[in-house]
């Protein structure tokens, strides 16, 4: 176990699930505690989020929270996965983390997923006036 | 007395010839707030992916952009790489870091002519792109094209170098470094610019880091990253170069990182001129084989593109076309410090402050739908759709 995993989940206890890859630091996590993780993560120094990318996996909705643990020469990224479903929704990071006000439209708008709380829901990325599912959902017409 | 009114800029060439709307709410010539409104240019980029082959992709997500074009392929192809398990011979490393710092070169000496000219300082513009036509000489000269150079593939890169190109290249970034010394000497001293860029479109430290901004961007303002040094690809790890940060914050401060890495990207070039590797470029097995029967995974790749930390993760089921291809470009990151350094800003330095962090809409607006469904329409039936659209009448 690395060290930055051991302090994350000394932190945040069992928010942090199972270790998805070793390679980068690639941890399942509870959507609903995701501000315990955040904390954590705050706590160990990680701030920057370089991206938020969201996946049909033919079942839910996966969300993956790229990280980055900045060191200089020593970069590593710290990639949170949270499951949605469908017609669910997860909490905003964007009161925490300003910088994902844009990605989590972005998320909004590709897979459709209802991120609760964020300050300015609107489209991003599709045409005001699309009207259709979200076109990254898997059979999207 | 105090009256706000709001002020729609754009979407038509707000800056830059790229469509982006703002709507600034201005009290008199101050702005007081902003917002903006992305994306006028759906090209569907991501989802045309997926039904690509993985090579297809390399030539497909090229055109994400017209300028950081090499910035896509290689960390696609990056990512690619670590999905099928595949070395990159030493020598393509080394040709695949000169194509990228030319390509910053390129990138750089773009936006300082741009910046020139949105602050109505036409001379530096004229000299900047005349001098930008050096390195897009070299690139036509080693690659066959300008912007779109097609030098990576899985596994290496397509060309090689060869003395003839070696010798162009040496002497046209010495002529460059020439230019560049005087740019260097010049442009942050030189009275119009000082007047325009000092202390405008200032944005703090601890905000650039909240916002989680990326490249030259958040290095103005004091952020100390570059992906180059803290997760090395290509060559990197081999050459020295140092990150060019600047305190202060401001346009000033972007316009002398910028120019500071020019003379960095000339220097990386003489060292992988000097010390590039005889060798292969490719592996020998063809280039079908490097991309067959890939493993079921997900794969991230990060790369310094000219406007900073570009992302892309790439998931695979097995098959022979990616299950979904996502890209973070820079441009998005450092949108949110625009809006910041709007707020206060005089009115008229809209068009600088948007310029200040080298937006790129087609990177940014890639991703999208086919608003057409399916339908062919003509550039008449377009016409009368915008009149519909916007209630008015020919």
């Amino acid at each position: 176990m690395s060290s930055l995993e051991t302090e994350l989940r000394e932190r945040a206890g069992d928010a942090i699930g199972r270790v998805v890859e070793e390679d980068r630091l690639r941890v399942a996590i509870d959507a609903d505690r995701i501000d315990d993780v955040l904390d954590a993560l705050a706590g160990a120094g990680v701030e920057h989020l370089t991206a938020i990318t969201g996946v049909d996996s033919g079942e839910a909705i996966v969300v993956h929270y790229h990280f980055l643990a900045r060191g200089t020469g020593d970069d590593r990224l710290v990639t949170l996965e949270a499951t949605v479903a469908y017609d669910g929704s997860i909490p905003t990071i964007t009161d925490r983390i300003p910088g994902a006000a844009l990605y989590e439209r972005e998320l909004m708008d590709m897979v459709g997923v209802r991120v609760d709380g964020h300050p300015n829901p609107e489209p991003l990325l599709l045409a005001d006036d699309y009207e259709g599912d979200p076109p990254l959902r898997e059979g999207s017409s | 007395m105090t009256e706000e009114t709001t002020l729609p800029v754009g979407p038509q060439h707000p800056a830059l010839k790229e469509p982006a709307s703002f709507e600034l709410t201005v009290d008199g010539e101050e702005i007081v707030d902003a917002s903006l409104a992305l994306s006028h240019n759906h090209r569907g980029i991501e989802q045309a992916a997926l039904s690509k082959s993985y090579l297809e992709n390399i030539y497909l997500l090229e055109r994400i952009c017209g300028i950081c074009s090499h910035s896509h392929t290689t960390a696609f192809v990056r990512a690619v790489e670590d999905l099928a398990d595949v070395d990159v011979p030493p020598r393509a490393r080394y040709i695949r870091s000169l194509v990228g710092e030319l390509e910053r070169i390129h990138s750089h000496m773009l936006w300082l002519g741009v910046a020139g000219h949105e602050i109505g300082f036409e001379t530096l513009w004229q000299y900047a792109w005349r001098d930008r036509e050096i390195v897009l000489d070299l690139l036509e000269a080693l690659t066959g094209n300008r912007v779109h150079y097609a030098i990576n593939t899985v596994g290496g890169v397509r060309e090689d170098l060869n003395d003839e190109q070696r010798e162009a290249i040496c002497d046209g970034i010495a002529d460059l470094r020439e230019r560049m010394d005087f740019y260097a000497a010049t442009v942050p001293e030189e009275e119009t610019v000082r007047m325009r860029l000092a202390g405008v479109g200032t944005v703090s430290t601890e905000r650039t880091r909240e916002l989680c901004a990326v490249g030259p961007t958040a290095r103005a303002s004091g952020v100390d990253t570059d992906v180059r040094r803290d997760d090395p690809y290509a060559a990197y790890d081999e050459l020295d170069f140092e990150v060019v940060t600047d305190d202060r914050g401001d346009l000033l401060a972007r316009t002398v990182v910028r120019i500071r890495e020019i003379q960095q990207s000339i220097d990386l070039i003489e060292q992988v001129l000097d010390r590039i590797p005889e060798g292969s470029i490719a592996p020998d097995t063809p280039i079908q084989a490097r991309t067959a029967g890939l493993e079921e995974g997900i794969v991230t790749s990060r790369y310094e593109a000219p406007r900073g930390e570009l992302f892309h993760f790439v998931a695979s089921d097995g098959s022979d076309e990616p299950d979904r291809v996502h890209v973070r470009v820079p441009t998005l990151a450092n949108w949110p410090t625009v809006v910041e350094s709007l707020r206060g800003a005089n009115l008229a330095d809209t068009p600088i402050v948007v310029a200040g962090i080298d937006p790129c809409i087609s990177c940014t607006s890639r991703i999208g739908v086919d608003v057409a469904d399916g339908d062919d329409y003509t550039l008449d039936d377009l016409r009368e759709y915008a009149f519909e659209y916007y209630g008015g009448g020919p």
